[in-house]
């Protein structure tokens, strides 16, 4: 388990299904994401480098509240890409998704021993992109219409986090 | 791939290689310094090389080729690095016992661990070296290996015990 201050960062276990299956019926969930979300995926073995994806748990109540993780890292590069969803709408702009990115990327450079962590990020999504330049995420590429979501082109944006530039 | 260096050339292993890597396990000289027991059928040989030809960040094999004639002479290997870690084990055999005392075990040593610093991104390489195997040992720090410790009866081999010496090189170190 990884703590932050107002979250737990915890494996994934049968049962939190049935929340992801609500937080993807929410239309403000899935307006942002960048692919279809599909069924929750609940590894079966360890979280691992190839593999570090999490529910996110609100520590003072013990609640499912989202999903985040690193996934494509390459060892030789040390980089891999961050995901977050914060599902449960009630923990939305109170700090929880800022609390979420920066445990899971102290955990990216404090025990997965990355040198960087990237991520993308719908460039309408302006919550996002101030959460993560928070974090300290610098946007890097303006990807122009890089994704087709309920008919039209969006732009999107790929945005990288250095170890020292994490706050 | 082709890694050119000082003296040799490092490889990826391919299938032919199993007839070279047969001649050399034949000699008792190169099986004496190895962990290797028993005889190896050219099966075994065989597909201990096809392991080698899917190469990973935790296995990373090379067949050595020498500089001057383009030959094989032996093998390398990159194992057990983790990437959080970035520690590998690193092997050295030089199975062409008529180029020992030329510099080829050190020039593979280095290649194989510029290689690994360049290329892998790792952060250490290791290795255990029975600890009267001097030969070795002196090569191993003349790429700038060293000792940090030694590990008392670790290997049985030839009716007795064998110390080993643990030796190291971070990255920055090498010679």
């Amino acid at each position: 388990m990884i703590s932050g201050e107002l979250v737990t960062l915890r494996a994934r276990r049968p049962g939190d299904e049935e929340h992801a299956a609500r937080w993807y019926d929410d239309p403000e969930t899935t307006r942002w994401l960048l692919n279809d979300a599909g069924p929750y995926e609940i590894p079966a073995g360890m979280t691992t480098f190839a593999d570090a994806r999490f529910t996110v748990d609100d520590t003072a109540t013990g609640t499912p509240i989202g999903t985040a993780g690193l996934v494509n890292a390459s060892p030789e590069h040390r980089r891999a890409t961050a995901f977050l969803v914060i599902g449960d709408a009630a923990f939305r702009g109170r700090g929880y998704g800022f609390d979420t990115m920066r445990t899971l990327c102290r955990f990216a450079f404090d025990s997965m021993n990355l040198a960087k962590v990237e991520l993308e990020v719908l460039a309408g999504n302006d919550r996002a992109v101030a959460l993560y330049e928070r974090v300290g995420f610098v946007r890097e590429v303006h990807r122009r219409r890089a994704l087709w979501v309920e008919g039209e082109w969006h732009d999107e944006y790929l945005m990288g986090l250095f170890r020292e530039e994490l706050r | 791939m082709r890694y050119v260096a000082d003296l040799v050339t490092l490889r990826s292993p391919e299938p032919g290689d199993a007839e070279h890597h047969a001649r050399w396990f034949a000699d008792p000289e190169v099986t004496r310094t190895l962990a290797l027991r028993y005889p190896l059928s050219p099966d075994a040989v065989a597909q201990r090389v096809a392991e080698g030809t899917r190469p990973s960040f935790a296995d990373r094999r090379f067949t050595v080729l020498a500089n001057d004639t383009g030959a094989a002479v032996g093998y390398t290997a990159l194992k057990g690095a983790t990437p959080e870690n970035r520690d590998a084990e690193l092997d050295v055999v030089l199975g062409e016992r008529s180029l020992w005392g030329r510099g080829y075990g050190t020039a593979a040593t280095r290649a194989t661990c510029r290689y690994g610093f360049d290329r892998v991104g790792l952060h250490r390489v290791h290795l255990w070296a029975l600890a009267d195997d001097a030969r070795a040992v002196r090569a191993y720090e003349r790429a700038g290996f060293v000792t940090e410790g030694r590990a008392r009866d670790r290997i049985f081999k030839d009716g007795r015990w064998h110390d080993c010496l643990l030796m190291g090189l971070l990255a920055g170190e090498l010679r």
